[in-house]
C-alpha cells in the first residue's frame, strides 16, 4: 500500500501588496457576498484581502453558478478582477 | 483511623473549594448571537459613518493610566457633526485591548460614565501588586492553590472580581447595547497567538461567551508569564450544528499567495479539533501582540471574520476612520551595559519576556500604517486620473469606484513628548500594579496633552466641528 504526500508549496516570501480589487457583475443590482457576509453591491469596486475568495449574491437564487472561489491577485482599482454570475 | 476518614471526607471539598470557574457549552449554534458589534447598536450619539478605535496597549497600572487619560480627553472633546452635539467619547466604536489596559477598557465598557469617578481610588491608585501577593501568601487560600484546578491566576481574577467587575459577565456588557465594543486579548499559549473575548471567537471553542466573568477576560489578558499562570478554558468537541466560516476554508487555500491569512485560518481551524484540543490556555495578551493593534489592522484590512471594518469601507458605511493608539511602552532599559557581569536570570528573563513583544509592536505599527497608505495612495491616484479625465471630456460622467474615506491614525506614545525629563521620567516607569499617585496623575495628564497636540487629531477635531 503506498502513501501518497501531497507537497504544498510555500516560498516563504511575505506578500508586499495585500489589497486587491473586485467587481462582481449580474444583470440586476444585488448585494455581493464575500465569504458569507455581505460585502457590498454589484457594480461597485470592492476591496478585498489577497487571496482566494467565495463569492454569491444576495437572493433569490436565480443566478449562475451558485458561488465563485477565484484566488484574486495582481489587481488594480482600475483594473479590478470581474467575477461575473449570470442568470440560471 | 478517625483522622484519616476525616481526610477522605473533606478531600474532595478542598479539590472542590479549589475548581476554578468554567465556560460553558453553547445550548446551539448561532452566529448572529451574542457579544459582537453588530449586536451593539448604533445610536444618535454614535454614527457608523465615524468610526472610531482605541488600542490600549499593555504595561501593567502605567497603561491603565496611561488609556484612561485618552478616554478623559476623549470625554473633554466636543464634535458637532451631523447637527448633533455630542463628544468624541460618544463616538467609539471598539476598544481592543491588551494587559494593564484591558483594566480600563473592561471597566469603561462595564460602567461607561463611572469609570471618571471611581476608577482612579477604586484601581489606578490602588496598590493592586500587594493585595495579590496578600491572597497567594494567605494560608487560607493553600488548600484551593494545592488543588490542580485552581492556580494563581485564579485568585487574580477573584480579586478583580471582588474589586472591580463585581461578578459581571459579557451578558452584561451585552446588555447595555450600546458601542463600544470590548476586545480584551489574550494569547493562545500553545500557538503564541491572539485569542481575543468575543463571541465570535468563542464560537470556534462552541462556548458561550455570555456567562463568562470579565474578570477572568482581563486576568487572561494580563496572565504575564511566570509571574502569573495561565487561564485555561475547555474546548467543546460535540458540536453537530458548528458551521465553520467561510473565510478559515478560503483562506487555508492561500499558504502561497497569502501566508499570514492563511496562518490566521490554520489557527482558526485547530480549534475545531476539540478532541486534540479540548482545553485551551491563555497567558498574557502582550506576548502575541502588546498594542492592541493587531485585531483593529486585521479587521481593516480584511473582508474576513464578522466585524471587519474593511467590509463596512466596501458598504460605504463608513467616512472617516480614526484609529487611536494608546501605547505605554517603557524606555529601554541600558543599566545592565555599566556593569562587566551579565546579567542574572531575572534579567534575562525580563528581556526574554519583553523585548520580542516591543518588536513585534513596531511592526504592527508599521504594517498598519503602510496598508492604510496604500488605500489613501489608490484613492488619490484615481482622483487625480478623474481630474484629468473631467478636464479632457467635460461632458462624459466619470464614476468614482473607490470608496472615499478619511484616516485619522493617532499614536500616543512616551517618544512623543517633547520635554526631555519628563519623556525620561514616564519611560522609567516600571511595569507593575503599583505606581506613586503622582505618576498616575502625569500618565493621565501626558495622554490628555498629548492627543489634544497630535496633528492629525486636531485635524480629525475641525472636519467633526
Amino acid at each position: 500500500m503506498s502513501t501518497v504526500i501531497t507537497y504544498l508549496t510555500h516560498t516563504g516570501r511575505k506578500p508586499q501588496k495585500l489589497m486587491e480589487y473586485v467587481i462582481v457583475t449580474f444583470l440586476e443590482p444585488r448585494e455581493v457576498f464575500v465569504d458569507g457576509d455581505v460585502c457590498g453591491n454589484t457594480g461597485e469596486v470592492l476591496i478585498v484581502e489577497k487571496g482566494t475568495h467565495r463569492f454569491r449574491l444576495s437572493d433569490p437564487q436565480d443566478y449562475t453558478p451558485q458561488w465563485r472561489q477565484p484566488t484574486v491577485k495582481g489587481t488594480t482599482f482600475a483594473n479590478p478582477m470581474e467575477v461575473t454570475f449570470e442568470r440560471a | 483511623m478517625k483522622g484519616h476518614k476525616w481526610l477522605v471526607c473533606t478531600f474532595p471539598l478542598f479539590l472542590l473549594a479549589g475548581c476554578a470557574f468554567e465556560n460553558t457549552k453553547l445550548a446551539r449554534f448561532n452566529r448572529e448571537a451574542g457579544y459582537r458589534l453588530a449586536n451593539l447598536s448604533t445610536n444618535s450619539l454614535n454614527s457608523e459613518e465615524l468610526f472610531v478605535v482605541l488600542s490600549f496597549s499593555g504595561g501593567g497600572t502605567r497603561a491603565a493610566a496611561f488609556s484612561y487619560g485618552a478616554l478623559q480627553e476623549l470625554a473633554r472633546t466636543p464634535i458637532t457633526s451631523g447637527g448633533t452635539k455630542r463628544r468624541l467619547l460618544d463616538e467609539v466604536d471598539i476598544i481592543s485591548s491588551i494587559s494593564g489596559g484591558s483594566f480600563t477598557a473592561g471597566y469603561y465598557g462595564l460602567y461607561g460614565e463611572r469609570i471618571f469617578e471611581d476608577f482612579d481610588s477604586l484601581f489606578l491608585k490602588r496598590n493592586v501588586q500587594f493585595a495579590l501577593a496578600l491572597r497567594v501568601l494567605n494560608p487560607v487560600n493553600w488548600p484551593r492553590l494545592g488543588s490542580p484546578y485552581f492556580d494563581r491566576i485564579d485568585l487574580a481574577a477573584e480579586y478583580y472580581d471582588t474589586l472591580l467587575f463585581k461578578h459581571h459577565t459579557y451578558q452584561d456588557l451585552l446588555a447595555r447595547a450600546r458601542r463600544p465594543l470590548i476586545v480584551i486579548n489574550a494569547t493562545d499559549m500553545s500557538l503564541g497567538s491572539r485569542f481575543e473575548f468575543t463571541q465570535e471567537q468563542f464560537d470556534l471553542l462552541y462556548s458561550d461567551l455570555n456567562t463568562y466573568p470579565v474578570s477572568r477576560a482581563v486576568a487572561a489578558s494580563s496572565a504575564f508569564p511566570v509571574l502569573l499562570s495561565p487561564v485555561t478554558l475547555r474546548n467543546y468537541p460535540d458540536r453537530p450544528d458548528f458551521v465553520e466560516p467561510i473565510w478559515i476554508t478560503t483562506g487555508l487555500q492561500d499558504i502561497d499567495e497569502n501566508s499570514r491569512r492563511f496562518k490566521i485560518a490554520s489557527v482558526a481551524r485547530s480549534y475545531e479539533d476539540a478532541t486534540n484540543r479540548p482545553y485551551i490556555h491563555l497567558l498574557d495578551g502582550g506576548i502575541s501582540d502588546n498594542l492592541g493593534l493587531r485585531g483593529p489592522a486585521r479587521s481593516l484590512l480584511s473582508t474576513d471574520g464578522q466585524d471587519s471594518i474593511l467590509r463596512k469601507i466596501n458598504r460605504r458605511q463608513v467616512k472617516k476612520i480614526v484609529i487611536i493608539t494608546v501605547n505605554a511602552k517603557p524606555g529601554e532599559d541600558v543599566d545592565a551595559d555599566k556593569h562587566r557581569r551579565a546579567p542574572g536570570l531575572l534579567g534575562v528573563l525580563a528581556t526574554a519576556t519583553s523585548a520580542p513583544m516591543e518588536n513585534y509592536s513596531l511592526e504592527t505599527i508599521d504594517s498598519l500604517s503602510d496598508k492604510i497608505d496604500e488605500m489613501v495612495k489608490a484613492k488619490q491616484t484615481e482622483t487625480d486620473v478623474l481630474k484629468e479625465l473631467k478636464q479632457k471630456c467635460p461632458d462624459v460622467k466619470w464614476p468614482e469606484v473607490l470608496p472615499s474615506i478619511d484616516f485619522y491614525n493617532i499614536e500616543l506614545s512616551f517618544d512623543r513628548v517633547a520635554d526631555l525629563s519628563l519623556r525620561k521620567r514616564l519611560k522609567a516607569l516600571p511595569t507593575s500594579f503599583h505606581l506613586k499617585p503622582a505618576d498616575i496623575d502625569l500618565l493621565k495628564q501626558a495622554a490628555g496633552d498629548l492627543l489634544r497636540q497630535s496633528p492629525k487629531f486636531r485635524e480629525l477635531v475641525n472636519a467633526l466641528n
